[in-house]
This record gives structure tokens, C-alpha cells and sequence, in this order.
């Protein structure tokens, strides 16, 4: 509910519903020194969006041999999206390149600022990577929110991680003990010998009979 | 003391008796087994070839057999670990005779459950992706993580105590019987002969073990119940499902525990060793941990009944009155309050009776797995018609076939290692005071061995 009403809201100011998705793309052409690869021409006219709305991301693939656009190319659309604290890459899209070489996917911001959008397109199995987009969206505000819970301090990911790394560290005392026994040898012996101490004389006992089994 | 001697070498002849007669009927038996697991062997070829369509999951109940397969065998996994632990831990006299095959079962339990999973999976060839891009944040990833450190240290608490035994059996059958089973022996005895140091070392590493395995071994329970707990479906939102999970696992475990120790018993003539003294105080356990897992029930419904939030209506009705009513009802009365009654009733209290209790129990925590998974899924998430799950004869030749696996392995492993603890057993024999065993780690006292 509060989403549509922040939407609306959004909407109604002219300043922070203009978008300003600005375009500067790909001129680094990655790929260009190697045979048959491509490179991006400038963006085409970007559409208008705002916080919301979607904006259209084109890239247009020539060859860097004759400059000449490339067709049927899967182009893939790349930006960093925060979930749930955790901040990484996702794919916004990927699209094939049409005749005239053009590849675009369509990018919803819902968040009010920088976003750069990285482009790679594929070449013979190969990624290269084009070069980057940034759209910016005006404004301090966001559609949605990106950070899930509340921060409990101490109470994280580092604890439940050494929580696990104890368990195995007392699994591993237990396997010193079975090097322990062996080597007919005493617990202390084979944490001593592990930890580079000079060995002790072993005290063992003689052998039972019948494998101290019987 | 020569009684002594007399007895402890009647235990040893007992305990090697299966290793060393193979009779017709076990061929038969593995036979059988073998039979079913390569039929389920081409009915997974099917689903890998056709994809999952071929089982009766769809988008909307999108667990099945699979799933509530998985989760049984996690919950029988605790008969052994869990429960060898706790009565080692509590240094009960009586368990000695049990505990190898409770440890057993857990290991095979959960090599089974595991398997589960990646039978569930449309993309086995994606499993490692739950590592690769696994995030610490996601029940997956504890799951994974508690599930594979409960195998090793059940594989290990299975492994240590066994040590003596399998020293034993290197030195008595060194001349009997094929190589690779004598190299098992040796590998498996890790040089024990059984001096001072070698049993300190074994006292220590059983006493860190049979501590530090009851919590992981709730963890596991607790974690795999969080797989629902945690997923938004109206059934599932609830903060007692780790320790009514952690409940119905023990519960099964016992369960499962009875009824592979009553068959054990009869084909390897265990009588004097596995006496009705053990079945009615795991048949006890098991009236225990019904009345628990009654209460829970009680509990869980009576407050999520009163409030009756959007879709608990639904459930209810499906639940006690309509389409999962005979299955709920029968794992109420049928497995909960039968069993129970059964164990607690005098005229009832003997071995038939508490393995009859024990097969209710078990069959019927399969059963709450069922309703729990596919009734939960079945609740609609928005105003659509009410999908239907009906497993096909791909998913159940591969259920067939994990129950069979289970049985395999188990009588697999009766043939090669010693399945009653004849060291903790000729403990028995001995006046010696139990609570040296325990303290052993704690004192320079010897423990175990099997002098």
C-alpha cells in the first residue's frame, strides 16, 4: 500500500518523475583487438523514466573490423541490486542484436540515484565485457525497501560461521585421538607431534593377547 | 571368572556367528532388495530423461513422496545417534547390547534421506550450485551444513566404538573369509591392541563425541523442520516446528530402532543379549515421546484453531474433516495414542507388543510427513481452485527403492561388522562399576577395550 502511495507521490512532482537517465555507454571496446569480435556504438536515444518507471537500455554492436553492425549476438545486461543486506550482481536482462546490430532490455529503477548498468555481449562462448551505462534516477527515495529485518548487533552471519568452525574444531580432537590410537600412543602425544613438538617416547603397553581383543 | 570367560566367548561366537554363515534365505533377502532398487534405478532413468513431469509434483505442490521421504529418514536418523548418545551419556546399563545398531541406523538413515534430495532435484547436475552460490543467510545452506556434520560424526560415532570389535574380528578371522574383509578389519581396527594409551585415546574421543553429537543432532531436526518454517505457506508459520520436528524425529528413531532390533534379534539369534528388558524400556522411550508428540499436536492446533487466520480454515477442514482426515486420524489415534496405550497397558507390555507399537509409530510419522508437506502446499496462496498432488509410479518405485536401499545397506552391514558392541557388552560380564567407563576421560581409568 505504501508503495502506490509513494509512487503517486513521486509522480506528481514533475522534478523527481523526470528522468535522467543518462546514457554513457560503451565505447571501450573490450573485445576489439581480437578477430571477429565487436564493439558497441553509441546508445540510442534513451526513453524517459523515473522512479518506477521503466527506461529502455540499447546497445548497438558494430564490428570492429569494418564497422559494420552485428546481428543475432546475445548481449547481457548486468547491475549490483542489494536483498536482504547482501549486495551482488544480478542480470537485468540479455538480448539478442537485431539486424542493425541493436540489443536493449528494459530497467525499472526503484531506487533514487546512480545506477550503472554493465553490458557484455558473447563472443564465440567468450564474455566481453562492453563497457558500462549509468542511469541516474533525481530524488532521496525508493519504491521498495532493500534491507530486510533489523540488525541485531553481534548477531550475524560471522557467528553462526564460528559456531561451525567450533563443532569441527572439537570433530577434529576427536581425529586426533584416532591418530592417537594409531600410533598406540597417548592423545597428548599426537596433538604434540601435530603441533610440531618433539616426540615423546611412546609409553605404550605390550600388545594383549589375541590383539588385546580377546 | 570362568563363567565369565565361558560367557564373553559365547558373545564373540555370537557376534561373529553372522559373519561367518551365509545361508539361502540372505541371498533371497538381498536378492529381493537388489530387485527393487534396480527398478527404481530405471524409474529415476525416467524422470532424468523425461524431467519431473513424469512425478505427480506440480507448480503449486511442488513437494512430494520425495520430500517427505527425505525428512523421515532424517527423523529415524536420530534413533541411533541421538538415542545412543543420550543412554551412553546417562550411562544406562541396559543400552549396550543396542547402541551399534542405532548407530548404524542413523549413518544409513541419513545417506538414504540425503539421497532424497537429489532425487527431488529436475537438475541433479546443479547440486553443487547449493555450494557454489550457496549464501549463509538461506535454511538451504543450514541444512547442508548441519546434515553433513551430523554424517560425519554419526559415521565417526559409529566408527570409534567399534574400534575393539573390529580388532577382534582382524585377529580371530585373519584366517577365514576373503581379503578385502580382513583389510576392512585392519583399516577399521586402526592398530588397536588394546594397551593403556589406546584406550585413554578411546575413552576421550567417545566421551567428546557422545556430548557434542546431541545437539547436532537436534540442529539437524531443527533445521530440516525450518525448511517450512520459514517459507511464507500459512500451515507451516510456526515457532514450535523445531522442537516438535526434534520430537517426531526421536520418536521415529525409536521406532525404527525396535523394529530393526526385533528383526536382527530373530535371524542372528540375539535372544540372550537383546531381551525383552530392552524392548520394553525403548517401548517406554517410545510411550514418552508419543505423549510428547500428542501434546504438541494439542498445542499446535488448539491456539492456531482459535484465532482461525486466513487459510487455517482451510487446512482444518482438509486436515480433520475432508481430504487428509483419514491420514491425520490415523497418525493421531493409529500412531500416537495406540502405541502409547499399547506400551502402557501391562497385559500388552512384551516384545510383540512394543514392536506392534513401534510399526504404528513409524508408519504413522511417515504419514504426518505426508500431510505436513503436501496439505501445507495445498493450502491456496491466492483465490484459485485447490491443486491436487497424486504421486505417480515414478516417484513410488523410487520411495520403494530408498526403503529398500535402507534395508540393504543394513543387512550388508550385518554381514561384515560385529552389529552388538561385544566390548560394552562384556563390560557387563565384569563387577566393575559402569561409571568408570564414563569418567574414564576424566580419570586415567581404562575404558573400553576388549580385554
Amino acid at each position: 500500500m505504501n508503495t502506490f502511495r509513494e509512487r503517486r507521490e513521486t509522480l506528481s512532482i514533475p522534478r523527481l518523475a523526470v528522468i535522467f537517465a543518462a546514457i554513457a555507454l560503451l565505447f571501450g571496446v573490450v573485445g576489439a583487438a581480437q578477430a571477429g569480435s565487436a564493439k558497441a556504438d553509441r546508445p540510442l536515444p534513451q526513453q524517459p523514466a523515473g522512479l518506477g518507471l521503466p527506461t529502455t537500455i540499447r546497445v548497438v554492436l558494430r564490428s570492429s573490423a569494418d564497422g559494420k553492425p552485428v546481428a543475432h549476438t546475445p548481449v547481457v545486461f548486468h547491475t549490483d541490486a542489494t536483498f536482504a543486506g547482501v549486495v551482488d550482481e544480478i542480470e537485468l536482462g540479455r538480448a539478442n542484436t537485431n539486424a542493425d546490430g541493436v540489443a536493449m532490455v528494459t530497467f525499472e529503477p526503484h531506487i533514487a540515484g546512480d545506477h550503472e548498468v554493465r553490458v557484455d555481449f558473447e563472443d564465440v562462448g567468450r564474455k566481453v565485457n562492453l563497457g558500462k551505462v549509468t542511469v541516474s534516477v533525481a530524488g532521496n527515495s525508493q519504491l521498495t525497501r532493500s534491507t530486510a529485518g533489523i540488525l541485531i548487533p553481534g548477531l550475524n552471519v560471522w557467528l553462526l560461521v564460528a559456531l561451525i568452525a567450533a563443532v569441527w574444531s572439537i570433530l577434529l580432537c576427536v581425529a586426533f585421538c584416532v591418530i592417537a590410537i594409531a600410533r598406540g600412543g597417548d592423545t597428548s602425544q599426537a596433538l604434540g607431534r601435530s603441533l610440531g613438538r618433539t616426540p615423546e617416547p611412546a609409553v605404550n603397553s605390550s600388545p594383549s593377547d589375541a590383539g588385546g581383543s580377546s | 571368572m570362568e563363567e565369565v570367560t565361558s560367557r564373553r566367548g559365547r558373545l564373540e561366537r555370537t557376534a561373529m556367528a553372522p559373519i561367518l554363515k551365509t545361508t539361502w534365505r540372505y541371498w533371497a533377502w538381498v536378492t529381493f532388495l537388489v530387485a527393487i532398487i534396480a527398478w527404481g534405478a530405471y524409474a529415476y532413468s525416467v524422470q532424468l530423461r523425461e524431467g519431473l513431469i513424469v512425478t505427480g509434483m506440480r507448480d503449486r505442490i511442488s513437494w512430494g513422496l520425495y520430500i517427505v521421504t527425505f525428512v523421515f529418514f532424517i527423523g529415524i536418523s536420530h534413533a541411533g545417534t541421538l538415542i545412543s548418545a543420550i543412554l551412553r551419556t546417562t550411562q544406562a546399563k541396559w543400552r549396550t547390547p543396542v547402541t551399534r545398531m542405532a548407530e548404524f541406523i542413523t549413518v544409513v538413515a541419513l545417506f538414504c534421506g540425503a539421497m532424497f534430495v537429489l532425487v527431488d532435484l529436475g537438475r541433479p547436475d546443479r547440486a553443487l550450485n547449493v555450494v557454489t552460490h550457496g549464501r549463509w543467510q538461506s535454511p538451504i545452506i543450514w541444512d547442508l551444513t548441519s546434515i553433513t556434520t551430523y554424517l560425519t560424526a554419526s559415521i565417526v560415532y559409529l566408527g570409534l566404538p567399534m574400534v575393539p570389535d573390529l580388532a577382534l574380528f582382524r585377529d580371530r578371522l585373519a584366517a577365514q573369509g576373503p581379503r578385502w574383509r580382513v583389510w576392512v578389519y585392519r583399516v577399521g581396527a586402526v592398530g588397536w591392541h588394546g594397551d593403556a594409551s589406546q584406550k585413554r585415546s578411546l575413552g576421550t574421543a567417545i566421551f567428546i563425541l557422545m556430548i557434542i553429537i546431541i545437539p547436532i543432532a537436534v540442529s539437524v531436526h531443527t533445521v530440516v523442520s525450518w525448511i517450512f518454517a520459514m517459507t511464507l505457506r500459512v500451515p507451516w508459520n510456526s515457532t514450535i516446528f523445531g522442537a516438535f520436528f526434534v520430537a517426531g524425529a526421536i520418536y521415529s528413531g525409536i521406532a525404527t530402532l525396535i523394529i530393526i532390533m526385533y528383526i536382527l534379534r530373530k535371524v542372528y539369534h540375539l535372544e540372550e543379549y537383546i531381551t525383552e528388558k530392552h524392548f520394553v524400556y525403548l517401548g517406554v522411550m517410545l510411550a514418552a515421546f508419543s505423549a510428547i508428540m500428542m501434546y504438541g499436536n494439542i498445542s499446535e492446533y488448539v491456539t492456531t484453531g482459535y484465532k482461525l487466520q486466513e487459510g487455517e480454515e482451510f487446512q482444518f477442514r482438509q486436515l480433520f474433516l475432508d481430504e487428509f482426515a483419514g491420514f491425520y486420524w490415523y497418525y493421531f489415534v493409529g500412531g500416537l495414542v495406540l502405541p502409547g496405550l499399547i506400551v502402557l497397558v501391562p497385559w500388552t507390555r512384551s516384545i510383540a507388543g512394543v514392536v506392534v507399537a513401534a510399526v504404528l509409530a513409524a508408519a504413522a510419522m511417515w504419514v504426518e510427513r505426508y500431510f505436513i508437506v503436501v496439505a501445507g502446499l495445498r493450502v491456496p496462496l491466492l483465490s484459485y481452485d485447490p491443486s491436487n498432488y497424486a504421486p505417480t509410479w515414478v516417484e513410488l518405485s523410487i520411495v520403494a527403492a530408498g526403503f529398500a536401499l535402507f534395508a540393504l545397506l543394513i543387512t550388508v552391514f550385518s554381514k561384515i561388522f560385529p552389529i552388538i558392541s561385544v566390548w560394552e557388552v562384556a563390560e557387563g560380564f565384569e563387577p566393575a562399576d559402569e561409571f568408570e567407563s564414563i569418567a574414564a576421560p576424566l580419570a586415567p581409568q581404562p575404558v573400553g577395550g576388549g580385554q
